[in-house]
């Protein structure tokens, strides 16, 4: 004969709650935390690096595409890593409020009884005193009261308890919930938050339209109408770099003067690295620069196609750079892929040797045929596709120069070395809840670790002799000084009595 | 004699003076006749060492003209400081001489690793680390990487301390006396950690417009903030209490390790500032 033990599903429910909030699955979900975690910091991510994803996906097809389904290139968002995060928060709450309950309960009731074995407690002592009991016990009881002890005199029994350091509780409750407080605060931001990037040329001006964004990414309560209205000129933009020996070529300085039109009004300012610009309710960080050479190309006939600055990007840290310009005309179309060398050495291949614009240098490669703009098929505005265009030739000039395109094609003038600047724009709100709760937490932290909680308990043994003791409910040290504490009442007590 | 060249020196001092210390505290414990007095030299070297520590950072912030917490180097030669100086601290209260060969060879090794592969000259911030936060969150994590290091230190003790029919163990502290030492600078270690996480949280949303974006550093952070956070769960959880505790508290501290030299050597992200 075999026994089964069944559950229904009322008990099988309780005993998944009770496991899950026990304290032995939120140390399994920690520690499962820490392993989810790391595939997300070793394989890149494509909210931080999609062109590395793209990168390990060319090179390892297979395998990239398991991990891509997977959810290995999105690590943080995938099912997996949410599941495991969202048991544990569960786990929390449901570890968290039902100690809060039974704390605050403890906090209404009376301290509890004096151990029957003081023998059992971390500090115990034997004294002798000749006063009355219950006179010495009233007294002792009286004092530690006043010492903001919570205090059970129990004159039937003859003991005095005592109970101190609540805090510790409280505040290791205060930090578990504040911890929950920050990831919702968090959360719920991202909800209205918007996030997106602009490249803004020196000399030219942006407005926060969806437009003229390369990228933007709007939270789920948020829209393009949630955009406010600024425009944003850059009038200026400075980049000193490091040209000691030692780091050389560093960043050392990046600031860019812009002239700011919104409905507030209007107002000049100075955006840098770690000062980012308050505009409307959105802010304009400085987060990239590159080089946006000023080129002038003229047809056949000498007239003048073409004139702006061109936005290059970098390619290394000494500004390498690379792009392409396109003059569209029919079967006619002139099209250039361009490399820029701030500071152009020939050793071999012409290299960069510094990022600050010492040597600049525009490298050509001028390609003719149909480019292909008109039809539709939008491409990107960096590279040309040369497949079904003729090679021209190649060439080489510095600022003032002009290459004449062989068969009397035309001519590229290299007018100026000029700048663009790359900016964030984004709306994070959440964030003063964020440092609200981070605030409550750290309290939390603190008290929860620091605070001693503590019993003693004076208790008469036997004719003129007393058991005094004392209990850590913590690891900190400091117990002794209670005993003493505790002695020194009892000694006091027992002078005043005599 | 300009202040680089005075704290260059001044490590090199700080490293003999440690090193005769480790050395000394390996005599002690592998037994001699006189334990007590190598002790107290080897306690007093390490004083002096300290002391010529604290002047090479000084000196080097006199250097650079600002906080000494802008590369690998600089950070690896005040955790060193860091270290040390809470290590002088327990040391005031509680023998730690049976330990004190577990905390000076790390300390050691660190110094010797800054002077050989991290050593950079001193030179100017990027502007990305031009911020008051740089004094905050740095400083914040160099010295909750202290408490770690020691906690570190004396888990690996508590573990050896708790092998039976060994020799070592008979020498060194009791591993429940270990257990608490390690607790308690971990536990600091931890809301210290925990302050310099949300620090570089709000100066993250200052610099680059987001709380939080997943970059590798931030990432291990949170791995080891995650990690200790067990630790001190384990502490409390029956049947984890004791050497499965230390040993979270040993994964904890491979990866605050791995977020200093593994995410600046291996990953390209907003915090390569290593100078490597």
């Amino acid at each position: 004969m075999s026994t089964t033990f069944e559950l229904t599903p009322r008990e099988f429910a309780r005993f998944a709650w009770r496991q899950l909030t026990s304290m032995r699955t939120a140390l399994l979900l920690l520690l499962l935390l820490v392993i989810v975690s790391i595939p997300g910091s070793v394989l890149p991510q494509q909210n931080t690096d999609p062109f590395s994803v793209r990168q390990w996906i060319e090179d390892s097809p297979t395998i990239g595409n398991i991990l891509l389904k997977l959810g290995f290139f999105n690590v943080f968002s995938s099912i997996w890593f949410s599941a495991v995060y969202l048991l544990l928060l569960i786990s929390l709450v449901g570890c968290i409020l039902p100690r809060s309950i039974k704390h605050y309960q403890a906090l209404r009731t009376q301290p509890p009884v004096a151990p029957a074995n003081f023998e059992r407690l971390n500090i115990h002592e034997n004294l002798e005193s000749k006063t009355d009991a219950d006179l010495l016990l009233t007294e002792v009881a009286q004092k530690l009261k006043q010492r903001n002890w919570r205090v059970r005199l129990d004159l039937e029994q003859k003991f005095v308890a005592a109970e101190k350091g609540y805090f510790r509780e409280i505040g290791n409750l205060i930090f578990h919930l504040a911890v929950v407080g920050i990831i919702l605060a968090v959360g719920i931001g991202v909800l209205f938050s918007y996030r997106g990037q602009m490249l803004v040329r020196e000399g030219t001006a942006v407005a926060s339209v969806s437009t003229q964004f390369s990228s933007l990414s709007f939270g789920t309560a948020v829209s393009e109408d949630d955009l406010p209205a600024v425009t944003i000129g850059l009038n200026k933009f400075t980049a000193e770099f490091e040209r000691g020996l030692i780091q050389r070529g560093a960043a050392r300085e990046f600031k860019a003067d812009v002239s700011v039109v919104s409905a507030s009004g209007n107002q000049d300012a100075v955006i840098e690295v770690n000062k980012p610009l308050k505009v409307d309710g959105s802010t304009w960080y400085l987060v990239g620069h590159g080089y946006a050479p000023r080129v002038e190309v003229r047809n056949a006939a000498n007239e003048v196609v073409f004139s702006d600055s061109v936005i290059l990007l970098p390619r290394d840290g000494s500004f390498s750079s690379e792009g392409a310009i396109k003059i569209p005309n029919g079967e006619n179309g002139i099209g250039f892929i361009t490399a820029f060398l701030p500071t152009a050495e020939f050793s071999g291949e012409p290299i960069s040797i510094f990022p600050s614009p010492d040597n600049p240098l525009l490298l050509l490669s001028a390609w003719q045929g149909d480019l292909g703009l008109d039809g539709g098929v939008p491409q990107s505005v960096f590279t040309l596709d040369v497949s079904t265009l003729e090679r021209v030739g190649v060439g080489s000039i510095a600022p003032g120069e002009t290459w004449e395109l062989p068969d009397g094609l035309g001519s590229i003038k290299f007018v100026a070395v000029e700048r663009f600047v790359t900016f964030d724009v984004a709306r994070s709100p959440g964030g003063i809840y964020a440092l609200g709760f981070s605030i409550l937490a750290l309290f939390g932290l603190v008290t929860g670790l620091y605070v001693r909680s503590r019993r003693i308990w004076i208790k008469q043994s036997a004719v003129n002799t007393f058991q005094i003791g004392a209990l850590s409910r913590n690891d900190q040290p400091g117990l002794d000084n209670d005993m003493k504490m505790l002695k020194a009442l009892c000694s006091a007590v027992e002078g005043k009595l005599k | 004699m300009s202040a680089a060249v005075i704290s260059n020196w001044t490590i090199l001092s700080a490293t003999i003076a440690l090193t005769l210390s480790t050395f000394i505290a390996v005599i002690k414990l592998t037994g001699s006749s006189h334990p007590d007095r190598f002790a107290k030299i080897s306690l007093s070297l390490t004083g002096l060492a300290t002391a010529f520590l604290v002047v090479a950072v000084f000196a080097r912030g006199i250097a650079a003209g600002r906080a000494p917490w802008g590369n690998m180097y600089e950070y690896a030669i005040t955790g060193t400081l860091a270290v040390l100086v809470v290590y002088l601290i327990l040391a005031i209260k509680n023998d730690l001489s049976g330990i004190a060969v577990f905390v000076l060879m790390p300390a050691l090794l660190s110094l010797g690793l800054a002077q050989t592969v991290l050593y950079i000259p001193v030179a100017d911030l990027v502007p990305a680390l031009e911020s008051g936060w740089l004094v905050i969150h740095v400083s914040a994590a160099i010295i909750a990487g202290g408490g770690f290091s020691l906690g570190f230190a004396f888990a690996v003790g508590q573990l050896l301390a708790s092998r039976k029919n060994s020799k070592l163990a008979t020498r060194l502290p009791s591993s429940e006396q270990l257990e608490l030492l390690s607790y308690r600078v971990t536990a600091w270690g931890f809301a210290v950690w925990t302050f310099s996480v949300l620090a570089g949280a709000i100066w993250a949303e200052n610099a680059w417009g987001r709380f939080w974006g997943w970059d590798p550093k931030e990432t291990w952070a949170l791995i080891t903030w995650i990690a200790y956070a067990a630790y001190l769960h384990a502490r409390v959880t029956v049947g984890w209490r004791g050497g499965k505790a230390a040993a979270i508290a040993i994964v904890g501290y491979t990866s605050y390790l791995f977020n200093f030299f593994g995410v600046n050597i291996f990953f390209d992200g907003l915090h390569s500032y290593g100078g490597l």
